[in-house]
């Protein structure tokens, strides 16, 4: 398959730069064969992310001036009199939404695979810190171009900071808003930006590698052993680090291509004017956290004694709860099973968690400036936290293992005693169902009272099928459930071999 | 002829036409973003694709066709529509 004559040109190639740089030397540890894998490098192409946002960034901090008066025309003097200089607004804004939703991932599947347990617990705090970090990147860049859209969105923003309890209020005000008004606002935003936040960043990036060097990367638990083809250990230089640019060449390909096919126009410059005019609405990233605080249930403010508290500050609270929890999840989640399938409780919350965060990001982006009441809130959230842990845990009755590794037909021992624990497992099922039905039902009656009042539009339509879908999934269920209860009764003489556990 | 000088020769002397076409254009227009894009993502796909070729047979495997194949036609469609853009 290989010539000898190409292979010898790069062969020479590739020793010469390592006899000069010494890259084969055991600087970083082998990485095990399993690993050449695309989603063991998503941390890896979040930095690569970040390399192309600190090359860029350098480039237009060249031309950028941080003050009010003129943020906004030197960022048009980029688009306009710089060469590429749009082009590289645009691939700066766009590697920074990739960086945010690759830091996502790599988070998200660390969360799946279990990474944050013993003896990475610190590794997974260091990433979660890395990244805020991240979304503080995208926080303090989106203010600086000065837009009507950009300050508006940033306004959002630093306008929860009001709501915050005062000793929390003073810290962010000294961060983020500096001794107050629009310039010292910026140029805080400016430094956050360009010095601070990238600062700290390396920090934890490099005692994140420090601690992946220490520990190496987490074997996958498939359940299985490892192959020795999958043991084998592949050297950093050149195999991992050609493997690593392949994946940021294609990265870059892609970056560059949607940045040329959605190039990138330059909204119209902050007034205060411009801004009446707009809705206000935070950047995607973002969008999640904004339709929780457009709840009407958060609106107004309630007493407790002398002081008055918003309730906006609640849920803002909710959400720092969140973040903490992620945090925490290493003291959270203490069992030892790592695999997907042995964890059913903490699986089910985090597919509940990105589904909440999809469906709020889009609902956010459908509905801008409007506020939610609170019976939509409690559909759709509760619907869909209802639908998808429904299908996740059903998904693990039929495929799953209990957390001691045995089959989910044979429950753990531990905890409740087995009568009690099928009295509570029925019941949960009964409440779940019940739950649901009363969700699909309602929500059908709706979808076809909007039809019947409002027309056949497009979006009632959709509204209809997916609650008439919901009813089907739920009816399945209801049968699935009584199915299963009646066969233990030994009501039922013949079994169904498609209800049947896999294990079991 | 084997897969090196098959795939990789043409591929290098791609990027080396890339670049100067990239060096050549107005860099201030619009379109020639687009083209400059389109080349730099060839040139990208490119080396992906020589890195790719170098490392597996240097582990005496076989190159991945499901990398290969949509590689190369990545940088076929590019091709094409830099020539449409222009």
């Amino acid at each position: 398959m290989s010539g000898a004559g190409g292979e010898g040109f790069l062969s020479k190639l590739v020793n010469w730069v390592d006899s000069r740089l010494g890259l084969s030397r055991p600087l970083l540890r082998p990485v095990p064969a399993f690993a050449i894998n695309p989603l063991y490098w998503l941390g890896a192409l979040t930095v690569v992310a970040f390399l192309i946002q600190g090359i860029t960034g350098v480039i237009m901090m060249l031309y950028y001036v941080p003050s009010p008066a003129q943020a906004y025309s030197s960022t048009q003097y980029v688009f306009q009199s710089v060469y590429y200089g749009r082009f590289l607004e645009t691939i700066h804004l766009y590697t920074a939404y990739a960086m945010i939703m690759l830091a996502f991932m790599h988070l998200m599947r660390g969360y799946f695979v279990s990474v944050h347990k013993k003896p990475r617990e610190v590794m997974w705090v260091t990433g979660m810190l890395m990244g805020f970090v991240t979304l503080g990147f995208g926080f303090t860049g989106y203010l600086l171009p000065w837009t009507v859209i950009s300050k508006s969105a940033t306004d959002v923003g630093t306008g929860m900071i009001a709501v915050m309890p005062q000793p929390v209020q003073g810290f962010v005000n000294f961060l983020v808003v500096g001794s107050g008004g629009d310039a010292a606002t910026l140029l805080r935003f400016y430094d956050l930006h360009v010095v601070v936040l990238p600062a700290v960043l390396l920090v934890l990036l490099t005692v994140k590698m420090y601690m992946l060097e220490t520990h190496g990367i987490a074997e996958p638990e498939t359940g299985k052993a490892l192959s020795d083809k999958e043991r084998k250990t592949v050297p950093i230089f050149p195999d991992v680090t050609l493997y690593l640019l392949e994946l940021a060449a294609v990265f870059g390909a892609g970056m560059l291509l949607i940045s040329a096919l959605f190039p990138l126009n330059l909204p119209a410059a902050y007034s205060a004017q411009a801004a009446g005019q707009i809705v206000q609405q935070p950047d995607w990233y973002f969008l999640w956290m904004y339709q929780i605080l457009k709840i009407q249930a958060f609106e107004g403010t309630f007493a407790i004694g002398s002081t008055h508290i918003q309730y906006l500050a609640v849920a803002l609270g909710l959400v720092t709860l969140l973040f903490v929890a992620l945090v925490l999840l290493p003291l959270l989640d203490r069992s030892k099973a790592r695999r997907v399938r042995a964890r059913p409780r903490f699986v089910t919350l985090g597919t509940i968690f990105v589904a909440e965060l999809i469906v709020l990001s889009v609902w956010g982006y459908l509905t801008p400036g409007i506020q939610i009441p609170n019976y939509q809130a409690a559909l759709v959230l509760g619907g869909t936290a209802l639908l998808v842990g429904a299908a996740s845990l059903l998904l693990f009755r039929a495929f799953g293992k209990t957390e001691t590794g045995g089959p989910a037909s044979k429950p753990s021992t531990k905890g409740l005693s087995d009568p009690k624990r099928a009295v509570f497992n029925k019941a949960s099922a009964v409440i779940i169902l019940c739950a649901l039905g009363a969700l699909a039902i309602g929500s059908t009656f709706q979808a076809l009272l909007s039809t019947v009042l409002a027309g056949a539009t497009m979006s009632n339509l959709v509204f209809l099928g997916l609650s008439l879908t919901g009813l089907v999934a739920v009816c399945l269920a209801t049968m699935f459930f009584v199915y299963r209860t009646e066969l233990r009764r030994s009501q039922i003489k013949r079994r169904i071999r498609f209800f049947e556990w896999r294990a079991g | 002829m084997d897969l090196v000088k098959r795939v990789i020769l043409p591929l290098l002397a791609l990027q080396a036409v890339s670049i100067a076409a990239m060096a050549s254009l107005n860099s201030l227009s619009s379109t020639s973003e687009g083209i400059f894009a389109i080349f730099l993502s060839t040139d990208l796909i490119s080396f992906a694709i020589i890195a790719h070729i170098y490392r597996v047979s240097k582990a005496d495997e076989t190159p991945s066709r499901y990398f290969l194949i949509p590689a190369l036609a990545a940088i076929l469609i590019l091709l094409f529509s830099s020539l449409t853009i222009s």
